[in-house]
Protein backbone atom coordinates (compact mmCIF):
# COMPACT_ATOMS: atom_id res chain seq x y z
CA UNK A 1 0.00 0.00 0.00
CA UNK A 2 1.40 3.12 -1.21
CA UNK A 3 2.34 5.35 1.58
CA UNK A 4 1.26 8.92 -0.17
CA UNK A 5 -1.95 10.39 -1.12
CA UNK A 6 -3.23 10.44 -4.45
CA UNK A 7 -3.50 14.42 -5.28
CA UNK A 8 -6.49 14.73 -7.29
CA UNK A 9 -5.63 17.16 -9.72
CA UNK A 10 -2.80 14.79 -11.08
CA UNK A 11 -5.24 11.90 -11.72
CA UNK A 12 -7.68 14.41 -13.18
CA UNK A 13 -4.48 15.20 -15.79
CA UNK A 14 -3.45 11.88 -15.70
CA UNK A 15 -7.05 10.79 -17.25
CA UNK A 16 -6.80 13.31 -20.03
CA UNK A 17 -3.57 13.02 -20.82
CA UNK A 18 -4.41 9.24 -21.43
CA UNK A 19 -6.74 9.98 -23.98
CA UNK A 20 -4.50 12.34 -25.89
CA UNK A 21 -4.99 15.75 -24.49
CA UNK A 22 -1.75 17.56 -24.99
CA UNK A 23 -2.66 20.76 -23.09
CA UNK A 24 -3.03 18.10 -19.88
CA UNK A 25 0.47 16.76 -20.72
CA UNK A 26 2.22 20.23 -21.21
CA UNK A 27 0.01 20.94 -17.50
CA UNK A 28 1.34 18.59 -16.05
CA UNK A 29 4.77 19.47 -17.43
CA UNK A 30 4.40 22.88 -16.09
CA UNK A 31 3.18 21.37 -12.62
CA UNK A 32 6.18 19.14 -12.04
CA UNK A 33 8.89 19.81 -14.36
CA UNK A 34 11.24 22.32 -12.47
CA UNK A 35 11.64 19.71 -9.23
CA UNK A 36 11.89 16.77 -11.32
CA UNK A 37 14.80 18.61 -12.69
CA UNK A 38 16.37 19.95 -9.61
CA UNK A 39 16.08 16.18 -8.20
CA UNK A 40 17.95 14.99 -11.30
CA UNK A 41 20.93 18.14 -11.16
CA UNK A 42 21.06 17.26 -7.80
CA UNK A 43 21.63 13.56 -7.98
CA UNK A 44 23.63 13.94 -11.27
CA UNK A 45 25.88 17.17 -10.54
CA UNK A 46 25.12 17.43 -14.74
CA UNK A 47 23.06 19.81 -16.44
CA UNK A 48 22.98 17.82 -19.65
CA UNK A 49 22.42 14.54 -18.17
CA UNK A 50 19.53 15.98 -15.95
CA UNK A 51 17.64 17.16 -18.85
CA UNK A 52 17.85 14.13 -20.70
CA UNK A 53 16.92 12.07 -17.62
CA UNK A 54 13.77 14.25 -17.20
CA UNK A 55 12.93 14.45 -20.31
CA UNK A 56 13.02 10.39 -20.89
CA UNK A 57 10.69 10.43 -17.63
CA UNK A 58 8.12 12.43 -19.18
CA UNK A 59 8.48 10.61 -22.41
CA UNK A 60 7.36 7.35 -20.08
CA UNK A 61 4.54 9.74 -18.45
CA UNK A 62 2.93 10.38 -22.01
CA UNK A 63 3.65 6.84 -23.01
CA UNK A 64 2.06 5.57 -19.99
CA UNK A 65 -0.46 7.33 -18.77
CA UNK A 66 -3.17 4.74 -20.10
CA UNK A 67 -1.77 2.60 -17.66
CA UNK A 68 -1.98 5.38 -14.54
CA UNK A 69 -4.20 3.79 -11.74
CA UNK A 70 -6.15 6.58 -9.82
CA UNK A 71 -6.27 6.28 -6.25
CA UNK A 72 -2.67 4.19 -5.83
CA UNK A 73 -0.25 6.07 -5.56
CA UNK A 74 0.48 10.19 -5.82
CA UNK A 75 1.83 10.77 -9.35
CA UNK A 76 4.87 13.20 -7.92
CA UNK A 77 5.89 10.32 -6.39
CA UNK A 78 6.24 7.60 -8.77
CA UNK A 79 7.80 10.66 -11.23
CA UNK A 80 10.57 10.96 -8.39
CA UNK A 81 10.87 7.29 -8.52
CA UNK A 82 11.35 7.31 -11.77
CA UNK A 83 13.44 10.35 -12.43
CA UNK A 84 16.09 8.55 -9.38
CA UNK A 85 15.89 5.13 -10.58
CA UNK A 86 16.94 6.87 -14.43
CA UNK A 87 19.71 9.04 -12.57
CA UNK A 88 20.74 5.90 -10.52
CA UNK A 89 20.86 3.66 -13.90
CA UNK A 90 22.99 6.20 -15.61
CA UNK A 91 26.06 5.07 -13.54
CA UNK A 92 28.11 8.12 -13.77
CA UNK A 93 30.93 9.71 -11.66
CA UNK A 94 29.07 13.65 -11.55
CA UNK A 95 30.65 16.48 -13.58
CA UNK A 96 32.88 18.84 -11.22
CA UNK A 97 32.52 21.42 -13.55
CA UNK A 98 28.96 21.43 -14.21
CA UNK A 99 28.65 21.46 -10.36
CA UNK A 100 30.91 24.56 -10.51
CA UNK A 101 28.77 26.40 -13.21
CA UNK A 102 26.08 26.29 -10.50
CA UNK A 103 25.49 30.03 -10.26
CA UNK A 104 25.87 31.37 -6.91
CA UNK A 105 22.90 32.41 -4.79
CA UNK A 106 22.91 36.29 -4.12
CA UNK A 107 22.25 37.57 -1.22
CA UNK A 108 22.31 41.56 -0.89
CA UNK A 109 22.23 41.66 3.04
CA UNK A 110 25.22 40.16 3.48
CA UNK A 111 28.61 42.21 3.05
CA UNK A 112 31.15 41.15 0.65
CA UNK A 113 33.45 39.10 2.75
CA UNK A 114 30.48 37.11 4.14
CA UNK A 115 29.23 36.36 0.98
CA UNK A 116 33.05 35.46 -0.16
CA UNK A 117 33.06 32.83 2.45
CA UNK A 118 29.43 31.48 1.79
CA UNK A 119 30.40 30.97 -1.29
CA UNK A 120 33.79 29.15 -0.88
CA UNK A 121 31.68 27.09 1.70
CA UNK A 122 28.77 26.19 -0.99
CA UNK A 123 31.74 25.17 -3.58
CA UNK A 124 33.20 23.35 -0.69
CA UNK A 125 30.01 21.66 -0.48
CA UNK A 126 29.54 20.86 -3.82
CA UNK A 127 32.49 19.03 -4.41
CA UNK A 128 32.27 16.93 -1.38
CA UNK A 129 28.90 15.90 -2.48
CA UNK A 130 29.75 14.96 -5.99
CA UNK A 131 32.36 12.39 -4.17
CA UNK A 132 29.22 11.09 -2.29
CA UNK A 133 28.30 7.69 -3.31
CA UNK A 134 24.78 8.52 -5.62
CA UNK A 135 22.87 6.40 -3.89
CA UNK A 136 24.43 8.49 -0.59
CA UNK A 137 23.62 11.82 -2.71
CA UNK A 138 20.01 10.53 -4.14
CA UNK A 139 18.83 10.28 -0.58
CA UNK A 140 20.08 14.01 0.47
CA UNK A 141 17.94 15.28 -2.82
CA UNK A 142 15.08 13.80 -1.82
CA UNK A 143 15.40 15.03 1.49
CA UNK A 144 16.17 18.73 0.63
CA UNK A 145 15.33 19.16 -2.79
CA UNK A 146 11.43 17.26 -3.03
CA UNK A 147 11.11 17.39 0.64
CA UNK A 148 9.91 14.15 1.12
CA UNK A 149 10.10 12.34 4.95
CA UNK A 150 12.43 9.95 5.36
CA UNK A 151 9.65 7.21 4.74
CA UNK A 152 8.65 8.50 2.00
CA UNK A 153 12.24 8.93 0.56
CA UNK A 154 12.31 5.06 1.46
CA UNK A 155 9.36 4.06 -0.58
CA UNK A 156 10.99 6.25 -3.66
CA UNK A 157 14.54 4.65 -3.39
CA UNK A 158 12.48 1.35 -2.77
CA UNK A 159 14.65 0.58 0.77
CA UNK A 160 13.62 0.33 3.87
CA UNK A 161 13.23 3.12 6.31
CA UNK A 162 16.31 2.38 8.28
CA UNK A 163 18.51 1.73 5.03
CA UNK A 164 18.05 5.16 4.49
CA UNK A 165 18.67 6.37 7.59
CA UNK A 166 21.92 4.90 7.02
CA UNK A 167 22.36 6.33 4.12
CA UNK A 168 22.05 10.18 5.62
CA UNK A 169 23.80 9.01 8.68
CA UNK A 170 27.10 7.93 6.11
CA UNK A 171 26.40 10.65 3.77
CA UNK A 172 26.37 13.92 6.20
CA UNK A 173 29.13 12.63 8.45
CA UNK A 174 31.03 12.23 4.68
CA UNK A 175 30.15 16.07 4.37
CA UNK A 176 31.24 17.35 7.68
CA UNK A 177 34.35 15.44 7.78
CA UNK A 178 35.26 16.83 3.76
CA UNK A 179 34.25 20.37 5.59
CA UNK A 180 35.90 20.40 8.52
CA UNK A 181 39.34 18.95 6.75
CA UNK A 182 39.04 22.14 4.08
CA UNK A 183 38.77 24.21 6.75
CA UNK A 184 41.89 23.27 8.27
CA UNK B 1 19.37 8.80 23.90
CA UNK B 2 22.06 7.41 25.07
CA UNK B 3 25.29 9.30 24.49
CA UNK B 4 26.57 11.79 22.08
CA UNK B 5 26.98 10.16 19.14
CA UNK B 6 23.42 8.33 19.19
CA UNK B 7 22.73 12.24 19.20
CA UNK B 8 24.77 13.00 16.25
CA UNK B 9 22.96 9.97 14.10
CA UNK B 10 19.59 11.20 15.54
CA UNK B 11 21.00 15.16 13.82
CA UNK B 12 21.67 12.96 10.82
CA UNK B 13 18.52 10.93 10.64
CA UNK B 14 16.21 13.49 11.37
CA UNK B 15 17.56 16.78 10.79
CA UNK B 16 18.29 19.42 13.30
CA UNK B 17 14.62 20.81 13.45
CA UNK B 18 13.81 19.11 17.19
CA UNK B 19 10.43 20.21 16.28
CA UNK B 20 10.09 17.49 13.40
CA UNK B 21 11.47 14.45 15.76
CA UNK B 22 9.58 11.82 16.74
CA UNK B 23 7.92 13.14 19.97
CA UNK B 24 10.41 10.50 22.48
CA UNK B 25 13.25 11.33 20.93
CA UNK B 26 12.83 15.07 20.54
CA UNK B 27 12.38 14.76 24.73
CA UNK B 28 15.43 12.71 25.32
CA UNK B 29 17.30 15.13 23.08
CA UNK B 30 16.18 18.07 24.92
CA UNK B 31 17.33 17.08 27.87
CA UNK B 32 20.84 15.78 26.82
CA UNK B 33 21.02 19.72 25.14
CA UNK B 34 19.74 20.84 28.47
CA UNK B 35 23.30 19.28 30.52
CA UNK B 36 25.53 18.90 27.39
CA UNK B 37 27.58 22.06 25.86
CA UNK B 38 29.00 19.01 23.27
CA UNK B 39 25.34 18.30 21.92
CA UNK B 40 24.85 22.04 21.67
CA UNK B 41 27.46 22.56 19.55
CA UNK B 42 26.65 19.34 17.29
CA UNK B 43 23.15 21.08 17.01
CA UNK B 44 24.54 23.78 15.93
CA UNK B 45 26.50 22.19 13.24
CA UNK B 46 23.85 19.97 12.32
CA UNK B 47 21.44 23.27 11.29
CA UNK B 48 24.64 25.43 9.35
CA UNK B 49 24.50 21.87 7.57
CA UNK B 50 21.17 21.68 7.13
CA UNK B 51 21.05 25.35 6.01
CA UNK B 52 23.75 24.68 3.63
CA UNK B 53 21.75 21.60 1.61
CA UNK B 54 18.48 23.25 1.76
CA UNK B 55 20.01 26.35 0.63
CA UNK B 56 22.07 24.60 -2.52
CA UNK B 57 21.07 26.44 -5.61
CA UNK B 58 20.03 24.52 -8.72
CA UNK B 59 18.75 25.82 -12.16
CA UNK B 60 15.29 26.00 -13.16
CA UNK B 61 14.68 23.58 -16.25
CA UNK B 62 15.44 26.25 -19.38
CA UNK B 63 13.10 26.87 -22.30
CA UNK B 64 14.97 24.35 -24.30
CA UNK B 65 14.17 21.34 -22.18
CA UNK B 66 10.42 22.83 -21.89
CA UNK B 67 10.34 23.20 -25.66
CA UNK B 68 11.41 19.56 -26.15
CA UNK B 69 8.87 17.60 -23.16
CA UNK B 70 6.06 20.22 -24.72
CA UNK B 71 6.69 18.51 -28.23
CA UNK B 72 6.66 15.18 -26.86
CA UNK B 73 3.25 14.30 -27.99
CA UNK B 74 3.49 15.09 -31.08
CA UNK B 75 6.98 13.18 -31.65
CA UNK B 76 6.01 10.36 -29.94
CA UNK B 77 2.50 8.75 -30.90
CA UNK B 78 1.31 7.36 -28.05
CA UNK B 79 2.93 3.40 -28.29
CA UNK B 80 -0.01 0.56 -28.32
CA UNK B 81 2.20 -1.91 -26.49
CA UNK B 82 0.84 -1.33 -23.48
CA UNK B 83 -2.50 -1.77 -24.36
CA UNK B 84 -2.53 -4.93 -26.11
CA UNK B 85 -0.34 -6.31 -23.41
CA UNK B 86 -3.38 -5.58 -20.77
CA UNK B 87 -5.59 -7.76 -19.69
CA UNK B 88 -8.18 -7.50 -17.35
CA UNK B 89 -8.57 -10.21 -14.98
CA UNK B 90 -11.70 -11.09 -13.37
CA UNK B 91 -11.79 -9.38 -9.60
CA UNK B 92 -10.08 -11.30 -7.27
CA UNK B 93 -7.58 -12.82 -9.93
CA UNK B 94 -7.06 -9.44 -10.80
CA UNK B 95 -5.76 -9.06 -6.81
CA UNK B 96 -4.21 -12.07 -6.88
CA UNK B 97 -2.37 -11.65 -10.07
CA UNK B 98 -1.08 -8.00 -8.36
CA UNK B 99 0.32 -9.62 -5.16
CA UNK B 100 1.65 -12.55 -6.83
CA UNK B 101 2.50 -11.19 -10.46
CA UNK B 102 4.62 -13.51 -13.33
CA UNK B 103 5.67 -16.19 -10.20
CA UNK B 104 2.47 -17.22 -9.72
CA UNK B 105 1.47 -17.20 -13.09
CA UNK B 106 4.28 -19.53 -13.88
CA UNK B 107 3.74 -21.52 -10.99
CA UNK B 108 0.13 -22.12 -12.76
CA UNK B 109 1.40 -22.51 -16.12
CA UNK B 110 3.72 -25.54 -14.52
CA UNK B 111 1.32 -27.13 -12.77
CA UNK B 112 -1.48 -26.83 -15.57
CA UNK B 113 1.43 -28.50 -18.08
CA UNK B 114 1.95 -31.35 -15.07
CA UNK B 115 -1.68 -32.11 -14.66
CA UNK B 116 -2.00 -31.75 -19.05
CA UNK B 117 0.96 -34.20 -19.43
CA UNK B 118 -0.12 -36.44 -16.35
CA UNK B 119 -3.55 -37.02 -17.37
CA UNK B 120 -2.62 -37.50 -20.96
CA UNK B 121 -5.42 -34.77 -21.99
CA UNK B 122 -3.25 -33.48 -25.21
CA UNK B 123 -0.69 -36.42 -26.67
CA UNK B 124 -0.57 -34.70 -30.08
CA UNK B 125 0.04 -31.42 -28.93
CA UNK B 126 3.10 -31.02 -26.67
CA UNK B 127 5.02 -28.52 -28.93
CA UNK B 128 2.15 -26.35 -29.09
CA UNK B 129 1.56 -26.89 -25.87
CA UNK B 130 4.85 -26.18 -24.97
CA UNK B 131 4.46 -22.81 -27.24
CA UNK B 132 1.63 -21.50 -25.16
CA UNK B 133 2.48 -22.15 -21.73
CA UNK B 134 5.65 -19.73 -22.48
CA UNK B 135 3.68 -17.12 -24.02
CA UNK B 136 1.18 -17.08 -21.21
CA UNK B 137 4.08 -17.62 -18.30
CA UNK B 138 5.99 -14.34 -20.50
CA UNK B 139 2.95 -12.05 -20.52
CA UNK B 140 2.18 -11.68 -16.57
CA UNK B 141 5.89 -10.85 -16.08
CA UNK B 142 5.69 -7.92 -18.70
CA UNK B 143 2.30 -6.72 -16.96
CA UNK B 144 3.94 -7.50 -13.63
CA UNK B 145 6.88 -5.40 -14.81
CA UNK B 146 3.80 -2.05 -15.83
CA UNK B 147 1.81 -1.88 -12.79
CA UNK B 148 5.48 -2.34 -10.32
CA UNK B 149 6.25 1.23 -11.88
CA UNK B 150 3.03 2.59 -12.20
CA UNK B 151 1.90 1.82 -8.60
Amino acid sequence: MPLFFRDDADDRLLARIAEGDEAAFRTLMDRHLDRAFGLAQRILGSRSDAEDVVQDAFLKVWDRAESWRPGEAKFSTWLWRVVTNRCLDLHRRPRHEALEAVPEPQDPAEDVVSSIAAGQEERRLKAAMADLPERQRAALALIYETGLSNAQAAEVLGISVGALEQLLVRAKRSLRGRLQEETE
Amino acid sequence: MSDLSGFQDRLDIHGAELAAWPEEERRAAEALLARSAEARALLDRARHLDGLLSALPVREAGPDLRARIAAIPARSPRRQAARRRRFVFPWPLARWQMHFGGGAAMAASVLLGLYVGAAGLVPPLQDEVAQEATEMASLPYEVAFELEEIR
